[in-house]
């Protein structure tokens, strides 16, 4: 019966159907459609037209044509010194990031004992949010009260450092921070499943070889793993120049000085804290072109494996 | 037959998903604000706000909506509602908010409405006048205000045999007992004279006691009180290193909550959270003053204000009316422990919330209402503190005195302006 009914309905496939179909597609997609549309796409193009107005979200916003790229560009501007921090901050973030899920995934995927346990705990970091995380690490890097520096002063350190206040060693608490991150999680999630896909024989037939640890380490598990590989690099990439807001908001402000304010802080703050609606668009499209720029790079690697 | 019945039920589940989604989207869009008449009334706030169920007590023909948002988005939140001609008919609203909306004609002009809400001018504490000068009326009334204090650990002072700090001190004597009161054992400083500076509005009362305006005409106006109070501080941390370095980031340490430092200067707000429950005894006293300078601390405040398309205005003056009489401004005071900006209402003390070991000395409190000046707070709040942060750059020794003094107070100037 049902396989007369499929062949009748195979029969009935002409034109008016296969577009009922694809209506019912376009049906299937319209929330995401219409959600990208509205909360995504519109934002983008609006603050491509907001960047060449200057509005303090209050009354008309009024045209300026390039004004706004005119001060980013200028000698006094806080671009330069901004898009460097950033840059540093997501190659110390992406790598710190990139490395610890690999370690914590490789961790997973050895023969112990609890190993769901292991996976509880180092999966819980990932569900806490930034916010507390944060609070919790300034408290720990506190020059005073913390606890870095009680452990330090145990072992004989008499002069501990000022880690948040100092140009340099507030990029190790941040380092320390990403291990902690969202993203950090959920890499290890998919290394974890990466790891799984590598075939065992390969490992077999390198131990025959007589690969040491680290060899098979090299050449068979990081080309079985390279495709999830790039594809960590590229989300975490993106997330953190996306997301560095959230992490170094909490955890030192932009400070000391003005050593770890990051692009996406200093946008939030044009728009939110100082009303200049204009310059922070100006500011977000030169974000939108940088991460776009390096997306499409990624991509252009990822194609060729 | 059965594959034709799950297509049509496979379209259904299309059309629904596309409906639902576009409904969503319709219903983001619509306005929240109530009706046109005069019984319901919008109130926004941040956090928490506690009198508003003895105002209901007290008019229960005012049907209440409490618009409730977190500290954090407060301000971004209420900026849109404007934006989307959907603000609270009653708007509670920070300092620099309140100034750039009274400008920006977003809220009403409440002068001729002041007697009729049974609001005597003469009865405000100087700041609020000053505030209302700069801004050409009062566009809405402060609820109560902080301000900023010293704080001291009555028993070190004891066990150093150091004199209690009176409201004569000077910067010099702060030092000086900061430094009878720093301990050190093998090079480590197991108790500091006095705490650095943690909250940015320390510092800006600091500039003010060394003779600046602090603000002038929507502008920061520092030079040399902020010159004075930068070598002042920096003295106090790499001469005399009787303070702590300043660290940067979200601030969740307080040495002398943790009985680490003899004293600290902060917001009066600390009295009733931070230390009331502190396990040792400690007391206030007015913030010390610069040689050759003059009273000053930042006041803090939030106000009532009414939306000028708010259309319950008979029920938003009669939200304000209760809330600055008598009876609102002490249920005020005890519940958010800031003084009435009425002086008569603030001499009667309701606002003072004893902690377990203090303090005592509240006079400092109302001697610091009276001289202190809305200052930093009603400019656009990052570029003071971006402008912090460069302080304490130069008390780390990241950049120099004239770079703070010119570049970073130009830099600050001219992102206020831009925020204007």
């Amino acid at each position: 019966m049902s396989t007369a009914a499929v062949s009748a309905s195979r029969k009935d496939a002409k034109k008016p159907k296969r577009r009922s179909d694809a209506a019912a597609g376009w049906g299937f997609l319209s929330p995401w459609i219409i959600g990208f549309l509205l909360f995504s796409g519109f934002p983008i193009l609006f603050s491509f037209y907001l960047s060449l107005t200057k509005w303090n979200l209050l009354g008309k916003p009024q045209f300026v044509g390039l004004q706004n790229y005119v001060d980013l560009m200028s000698g006094d501007s806080e671009l330069g010194k901004t898009l460097l921090v950033t840059f540093v901050f997501t190659i110390i973030n992406v790598g710190v990031s990139i490395l610890f899920s690999l370690i914590l995934a490789m961790l997973l995927n050895s023969k112990v004992r609890f190993k769901g346990l292991f996976q509880f705990f180092y999966y819980v970091p990932t569900i806490m949010p930034s916010v507390v995380m944060a609070g919790c690490m300034t408290l720990m890097f506190n020059p005073q009260l913390g606890i870095v520096n009680y452990v330090l002063k145990l072992i004989g350190v008499t002069n501990p450092p000022n880690w948040t206040g100092s140009n340099s060693l507030v990029w190790v608490v941040v380092a320390y921070a990403s291990v902690f991150t969202f993203a950090t999680g959920q890499q290890m999630l998919v290394f974890s499943a990466a790891l799984k896909d590598v075939p065992t024989e390969l490992y077999e037939a390198a131990s025959l070889d007589g690969a040491n640890g680290w060899q098979k380490f090299c050449h068979v598990t990081i080309p079985g793993i390279a495709p999830m590989m790039l594809f960590n690099v590229v989300s975490c990439t993106v997330n953190s120049f996306n997301g560095a807001f959230t992490l170094l908001y909490p955890l030192t402000g932009g400070g000391p000085g003005d050593a770890t304010k990051v692009l996406g802080l200093l946008i939030y703050d044009k728009a939110f804290k100082s009303f200049n609606m204009g310059q922070a668009s100006a500011l977000a499209v030169v974000l939108f072109i940088i991460v776009a720029i390096i997306g499409a790079l990624q991509f252009k690697l990822m194609d060729r494996k | 037959m059965n594959v034709r019945l799950r297509n049509g039920a496979k379209k259904i589940v299309a059309a629904v998903a596309a409906i639902a989604s576009l409904g969503a989207m319709a219903a983001c869009g619509s306005s929240t604000a109530s009706q046109s008449d005069d019984n319901t009334l919008t109130f926004s706030y941040w956090d928490t706000f506690p009198v508003l169920s003895e105002f209901k007590k007290d008019n229960p023909d005012i049907q209440l909506k409490e618009v409730k948002v977190p500290g954090d988005s407060y301000n971004t939140k209420i900026n849109q509602m404007i934006l989307g001609n959907n603000a609270p008919d009653v708007m509670l609203l920070q300092e620099a908010d309140y100034v750039r909306y009274a400008k920006n004609g977003v809220i009403d002009k409440l002068d001729d409405k002041l007697a009729d809400m049974g609001v005597k001018t003469d009865d405000f504490l100087p700041a609020i006048k000053g505030i209302a000068d700069d801004v050409d009326g009062y566009y809405g009334l402060s609820q109560g205000m902080a301000t900023e204090i010293m704080y001291y650990n009555k028993d070190m002072f004891d066990a150093a045999g150091v004199a209690y700090p009176t409201s004569d001190w000077t910067w010099d004597d702060y030092a000086a007992a900061a430094q009878k009161l720093t301990k050190t054992e093998g090079g480590q400083t197991t108790q500091w004279g006095s705490d650095a500076p943690s909250f940015n509005g320390v510092w800006y009362s600091l500039a003010g006691q060394g003779g600046d305006a602090v603000v002038k005409d929507g502008k920061l106006s520092l030079g040399k009180g902020l010159k004075a109070a930068l070598e002042y501080q920096n003295k106090m941390t790499n001469e005399l290193k009787v303070q702590p370095a300043p660290s940067s980031g979200s601030k969740v340490s307080d040495l002398f909550a943790a009985g680490q430092a003899a004293m600290t200067l902060g917001g009066s707000w600390l009295i009733a959270n931070t230390y009331k429950d502190v396990d040792f005894n400690w007391d206030i006293a007015p913030m010390p003053a610069a040689p050759n300078g003059q009273d000053y601390d930042s006041l803090h405040t939030s106000f009532f204000a009414i939306s000028s398309s708010s259309k319950h205005k008979t029920a938003a003056y009669k939200f304000l009316k209760w809330m600055m009489s008598e009876k609102g401004q002490v249920a005020l005071e005890k519940a958010n422990a800031n003084i009435s900006p009425f002086k008569s209402v603030g001499d009667k003390g309701d606002y003072q919330i004893q902690g377990k070991h203090g303090p005592s000395n509240w006079d400092a409190f109302t001697e610091a209402a009276e001289q202190g000046k809305f200052g930093y707070t009603t400019v656009a709040s990052t570029p003071t503190f971006d402008l912090y942060n460069q302080i304490n750059a130069y008390i780390l020794g990241q950049t120099s005195e004239n770079d703070v003094l010119k570049t970073a107070v130009d830099k600050a100037n001219k992102d206020i302006e831009s925020a204007q």
